[in-house]
């Protein structure tokens, strides 16, 4: 079978041989052309990491202290907190330039987007309070009274619910999107930082950083059903710190970021039980998938890098060299 | 060249009295657990431990690497903060390359020497800095009294001029010390840090070697 392409006006016919090799090229490349954005704490930048290359190609300065990022879903803009300069910065993916600000309140951390992208919600955390921004509108639609040193951010997979962490009050308060307001408190370990929901929405997994646990949550019935303790030989448990959670889309395994100990452990997400135990980086800090879920990329604070992690063969491949404490990532869907 | 005397008193004054009762002043909850040992914002981590940077097998029981003269020549250069980073994987491939039928074994030891070097060398730089902690907690004492004395005759309708500007610039040169050791302070805090990213990034490079 022979393709034609379209172009300007004119219909050419593809040979089959040059087909068959354009087609392997562009798949190729599709399955590794994601980027990487990595916040860099320590140097206000953002490094732009070429998963197909697996090096740093470009360096884009932001604001104060950039700690959480999130991606637009069509991938045109990247959202930071600058938590020292009490804004969220937009960046233009394609100019790799501070487009705008979001009116995020005082230090911003962490933050999350809705599915469609058109909500923003993100924690400050002076003030005890999760912010509700309006993206397109550039503008704050409500600010709702949370625990004290509020953190981690989850939205629930169908958008209703969205998973605060307060670290000093030590719970997972549960916010109704709709009626923007609390509904439910979830006692949990020391410092919690950290809250991702499954894809099908069961359950909801709160990482304590002090506590050294991953309290597994009914979202329905606000209880603790599990709590996932980490124990890695040699190690003493106050090494031992998770923050950053992820589930593969299958809702089989988990990776959770165990600060610290340089290691991300890889959970059993149906049983609950810890398979294995990846060596990283030092002070490993945030996870993200590519888009295909083939690796995983995790911050590692210390070391000034990323690891990326074969996700089929759980085996760290490579490290890439980034800024200076490096602290969130996103990667571009496509 | 620093000369005392074009210094502002008054500006001084403000800092002695910050010294005297913030930094040391009255015992606040976060003072008091403070440890006195560790002047440094970063957290303490007193020793790193293997298993916190090391996956490969085990460094217990193994013979002194010391022992092997071309291990502990690599393992003093290694450990060498002078010796770049960069030229770190060429020395490992260099020594991998010739350290015939023992090899794992060998560089496992290269590893357990550079771990046991750089360690040492961390431990220094702690001690250190635990010495410098003390000597400003010491300082601070001595600014507070200082500044007390200054404030005191001052207040007095006929103190000796000549006095109270002795007291003033002893105060600020003492002042000044302070500050310039707590700049110091803060880049030497950096140092351990330094020293665990040097480590791991030499037991990424022997690592993949021994497994």
């Amino acid at each position: 079978m022979q393709a034609q392409l379209i172009r300007r006006g004119r219909i050419r016919r593809w040979p089959p041989l040059l087909l068959s090799l354009a087609l392997t090229l562009g798949a190729t490349s599709s399955a590794f052309a994601y980027t990487a954005y990595v916040t860099n704490e320590r140097d206000n930048t953002v490094s732009v990491v070429d998963l197909d290359k697996m090096q740093t190609v470009k360096t884009i300065q932001v604001g104060q202290r950039p700690r959480g990022i999130v991606i637009s879903p069509d991938g045109k803009f990247l959202y930071i907190c600058a938590g020292d300069d009490d804004i969220v910065q937009i960046v233009d993916t394609k100019s790799q330039q501070v487009v705008g600000d979001l009116p995020s309140g005082p230090d911003p951390e962490l933050l999350a987007l809705n599915k469609t992208g058109d909500l923003l919600y993100l924690s400050n955390e002076n003030d005890a309070l999760v912010t509700i921004i309006d993206v397109k509108e550039r503008k704050a639609l409500a600010q709702i009274p949370v625990g004290v040193e509020p953190e981690g951010m989850g939205v629930s997979p169908d958008g209703k619910i969205v998973v605060n962490t307060s670290e000093t009050t030590n719970m997972a308060h549960f916010i109704d999107t709709d009626k923007r307001d609390v509904v439910a408190n979830v006692l949990v370990d020391a410092r919690p930082r950290y809250a991702e929901w499954k894809s099908d929405g069961s359950e909801v997994w709160v990482s304590a950083e002090v506590g050294g646990t991953v309290s597994v949550i009914d979202p329905v019935k606000h209880v603790v059903t599990k709590k996932i303790t980490f124990s890695v030989p040699g190690l003493r448990s106050e090494a031992i710190q998770p923050v950053g959670i992820r589930f593969t889309k299958d809702g089989k395994l988990a990776f959770v970021a165990l600060g610290p100990a340089n290691r991300v452990a890889v959970v059993n997400a149906q049983t609950h039980e810890v398979e294995k135990y990846l060596l990283v980086g030092q002070r490993v800090w945030q996870l993200a998938f590519t888009p295909d879920q083939k690796y995983l990329i995790s911050t590692n604070g210390v070391s000034n890098d990323i690891s990326v992690i074969d996700v089929a063969d759980l085996k760290v491949i490579k490290s890439v060299q980034v800024g200076s404490f490096p602290w969130g990532v996103a990667i571009s869907p496509e | 060249m620093w000369a005392p005397q074009l210094r502002k008193p008054a500006a001084t004054f403000g800092l002695a009295w910050a010294i005297a009762f913030c930094v040391i002043g009255e015992p606040s909850e976060a003072a008091t657990r403070r440890d006195p040992d560790w002047p440094c914002q970063q957290i303490k981590v007193p020793t790193i431990s293997a298993a916190a940077i090391w996956s490969g097998p085990s460094l217990e029981g193994l013979p002194s690497w010391s022992a092997d003269q071309d291990v502990a020549d690599l393992v003093e250069r290694l450990a060498a903060r002078r010796t770049p980073i960069e030229d770190a994987q060429k020395l490992i491939d260099e020594f991998s390359d010739k350290a015939g039928s023992q090899k794992r074994a060998r560089l496992l030891l290269v590893f357990a020497g550079v771990f046991e070097e750089l360690n040492k060398q961390r431990d220094e730089v702690i001690g250190g800095l635990a010495r410098v902690a003390h000597r400003q907690a010491a300082s601070a004492d001595q600014i507070r009294d200082e500044n007390h004395d200054f404030l005191e005759l001052r207040s007095k309708a006929d103190s000796d001029p000549n006095k109270l500007k002795e007291l003033g610039d002893k105060l600020d040169w003492d002042t000044r010390i302070f500050e310039d050791r707590n700049r110091s302070i803060t880049y030497a805090c950096e140092v351990p840090v330094l020293i665990e990213q040097r480590l791991f990034a030499i037991a990424r490079m022997i690592e993949p070697k021994v497994e």
